[in-house]
């Protein structure tokens, strides 16, 4: 029973459950704003965060596995995509679970709670 | 090892084969024996396009035995954990993990992204985004006790 709403009316509900969440998500409406992208073609690139511990020119051992062919050689690291730099990155993490509108909170939340029936239900035995 | 129904009740097995090196008796010979395939023809079929593999290079292999007992096979890429530890360079991963446990090797990012992009090259995964593998093989790396520095 998808009602389209707007934005305002939900935003201050808590989501309780990953469905619902969903349902938010899907059902109000959203334009999204366009990064300027002259601003974005002259500001120089924010300097990384990250810093690769393989500089440009190491040899990215034991990755080939065929005769003819040779380990690859580690780019520059603005060569790679941005996300690679923070699919490790363990503030990221805690802030995707810390926020009710993704669907990681949810499932650890429903993690937790099973550890904690779980814990409950032993104890009684 | 699914079994498949359609009218010739073709039967798909999946094994990983070292690259070159096929027939030994105890994972190929009867798995395929029971389905009445000449275990000798698949090895010299699958040691023929495994050529260019380095040898010895564990590959999963996926075997469609049709009912008139003639066979297909796609070779895939090598599990994701031989190539972390070879990257990591260690022989096996860890018996144990977790908070405040040691890890047994070390991994960076860019390696991580190669992986990811030979993986990537498989058939059952070209619908997946790159970003997607690359946490994938994290996971793994993760679960063997591998640490994954940028």
């Amino acid at each position: 029973m998808l009602r389209t709403a707007s934005a305002s009316a939900l935003s201050g509900l808590r989501p309780t459950s990953t469905q619902q969440a969903r349902w938010i998500q899907l059902s109000t409406r959203v334009f999204s704003v366009k990064e300027d992208s002259t601003a974005a073609a002259t500001t120089p690139k924010a300097k990384r965060a990250v810093v690769s511990s393989a500089p440009e020119g190491t040899v990215l051992k034991g990755i080939n596995y065929m005769k003819d062919g040779k380990d690859p050689v580690a780019l520059v690291d603005d060569a790679y995509p941005d996300w690679l730099w923070e699919i490790n990155d363990p503030e990221i993490r805690a802030a995707r679970i810390a926020d009710p509108m993704d669907k990681k909170h949810h499932k650890e939340a429903r993690r937790q709670k099973i550890k904690a029936d779980n814990f409950i239900r032993d104890k009684k035995t | 090892m699914s079994k498949k129904a359609p009218a010739a009740a073709a039967s798909l097995l999946r094994l990983v084969v070292p690259a070159g090196k096929a027939t030994p008796t105890p994972p190929i010979g009867p798995a395929l024996g029971q389905r009445g395939v000449k275990s000798m023809d698949f090895c010299k079929q699958f040691n023929d396009r495994t050529k260019t593999v380095e040898a010895g290079t564990p590959l999963p292999v996926v075997i469609n035995v049709k009912g008139d007992r003639t066979f297909t096979f796609v070779t895939k890429s090598p599990p994701t954990s031989f190539f972390l530890k070879r990257a990591a360079g260690i022989e096996k991963g860890a018996t144990d993990i977790g908070k405040g446990k040691a890890y047994v090797g070390k991994v960076n990012l860019k390696q991580v992204y190669e992986i990811a992009r030979i993986k990537q090259a498989d058939d059952g995964m070209g619908h997946l985004a790159l970003k997607g593998i690359c946490s994938a093989v994290v996971g793994s790396a993760r679960s063997m006790g591998i640490e994954v520095v940028p």
